[in-house]
């Protein structure tokens, strides 16, 4: 059960996952490299010793091991990390220890209700064969590294379990309301949304500039328009929901999901009251239009955070609109884009 | 050969350079700016209209080039803060048939 754990953590890009100690009352892990440890000390560098370590789903996920290979069932074991690359280790570390009582956990929502994707005409006058471009972006082999890792299209990828996102996300938005009420919840919408931008930016960004870009999509875009169908197109094949453009012009972008993997959680946990959930494709949808019609990616500009900060958020930046929600009635989550 | 080397730059750490080249890439220019490197080649050709059959080479000190074969950009990635890389690749172009 641990190795195989071992090699799912691998093949999932997230690290290299040994098993030092093993036993029932507990054992020791770790992690030469790691996914967001490593993530991190690029991105914003080492933290203070202080700050403790960033590991938390490397953390969760060796619990969760240690649970079903010596119990059959999560929540009985604790962990702690000792040892983090963010804080200039050579390793993450982890140490777990068997609780007195199991600790009860949320079940998972699995799938989530999703909607039906029904098949659609092709977006008048496009010239991109996008059909072939998500398929063929889906059987790219994304093999891990000999980290554990999967450097490609620019950025580190990892495939995430889509409810480890959701729920992380959920649970930030709650506990905000639950301290500061509206303002908790416009401050934490507004840095998933955030989340989502920043994300397309670096990772749509990055795929654009790509040499897989170059050699897959490109042969077929011959204009702004076609570069907007072919990062959809892709964008398909990334597991978030089936996402299709309604509306495209310089000034605006009508972008729809009848399963985007949010708004599946959010029906699954009966929120009627919420509106607007899909924070990540709003993001999303509007970093694609500040890629292609703000920031003119087709030139191959170097995307670094000056650069996100003069288009990705200046005054002519696009903003976006969830102007549909699949909570509390039928149809698709809808993102309207303009400026 | 010639090229121009578009762009360079460090997303979440990555030092990347596309060089778009005058010429088109193939496996014998892979093999010579990258010998002894470890080549797979992805074959998307015919799976997308236009597509190109894509290559990755993986060099024995751990740098990477990615390129479509027939194409004319080619994409260098390989450790933060290291330029020797981009450097031997910028001069193996240089010298390649001659230009």
């Amino acid at each position: 059960m641990l190795a195989t754990a071992a090699e799912l953590f691998r093949q999932r890009g997230f690290g290299l996952f040994r098993v030092v100690e093993a036993g029932p009352e507990g054992g020791v892990v770790e992690c030469p490299w790691e996914h967001y440890a490593h993530g991190w000390v690029l991105k914003f560098g080492l933290r203070a010793r202080a700050q403790g370590g960033v590991s938390h789903f490397a953390a969760g996920f060796a619990r969760a091991a240690f649970a079903m290979a010596f119990r059959g069932e999560p929540g009985h074991y604790e962990v702690e990390q000792t040892h983090c690359r963010s804080l200039g280790d050579d390793r993450c570390r982890f140490v777990l220890r068997l609780r007195p009582e199991p600790r009860a956990l949320e079940p998972s929502v699995g799938a989530g209700i999703m909607g039906q994707v029904d098949p659609r005409e092709p977006f008048p006058g496009c010239r991109v064969a996008s059909e072939a471009i998500t398929q063929a972006v889906f059987e790219l082999p994304t093999e891990p590294d000999e980290r554990g890792l999967i450097p490609a299209f620019g950025v580190l990828l990892a495939k995430m379990y889509a409810n480890y996102y959701n729920l992380t996300s959920f649970r930030f938005l709650e506990r905000m309301e639950a301290a500061l009420g509206q303002t908790g919840q416009e401050l934490v919408e507004s840095l998933l949304v955030e989340a989502g931008h920043v994300c397309a930016f670096n990772t749509f960004g990055g795929i654009m500039e790509s040499a897989e870009w170059a050699a897959l999509v490109k042969p077929q875009l011959h204009d702004a328009a076609d570069w907007a169908h072919g990062i959809v197109a892709v964008a398909n094949a990334l597991g978030w929901g089936a996402l299709c453009v309604d509306e495209l012009a310089p000034e605006k972008l009508l972008l729809s999901s009848p399963n985007g993997y949010e708004s599946n959680f959010y029906l699954s946990k009966r929120m009627s009251a919420r509106e607007g959930v899909s924070y990540m494709l709003q993001g999303i949808a509007k970093g694609v239009m500040n890629l292609i019609f703000n920031a003119d990616i087709q030139s191959m500009p170097q995307l670094d955070e000056a650069y996100y900060a003069e288009r990705f958020k200046s005054g002519q930046a696009f903003g976006v609109r969830q102007i549909d929600c699949r909570i509390g009635r039928d149809g698709s989550d809808s993102f309207l884009v303009n400026r | 050969m010639r090229y121009q080397l578009k762009t360079v730059r460090n997303c979440q750490g990555q030092a990347r350079a596309v060089f778009v080249l005058e010429g088109q890439v193939d496996r014998a220019l892979l093999e010579h700016l990258c010998p002894g490197g470890r080549v797979q080649v992805l074959p998307l050709a015919g799976k997308v209209p236009g597509a190109l059959d894509f290559c990755r080479v993986e060099s024995p000190e751990g740098w990477r080039l990615a390129a479509g074969l027939g194409g004319r950009e080619l994409e260098l990635l390989h450790p933060p803060d290291d330029p020797s890389p981009r450097e031997r690749v910028e001069r193996l172009l240089r010298d390649w048939g001659g230009a």
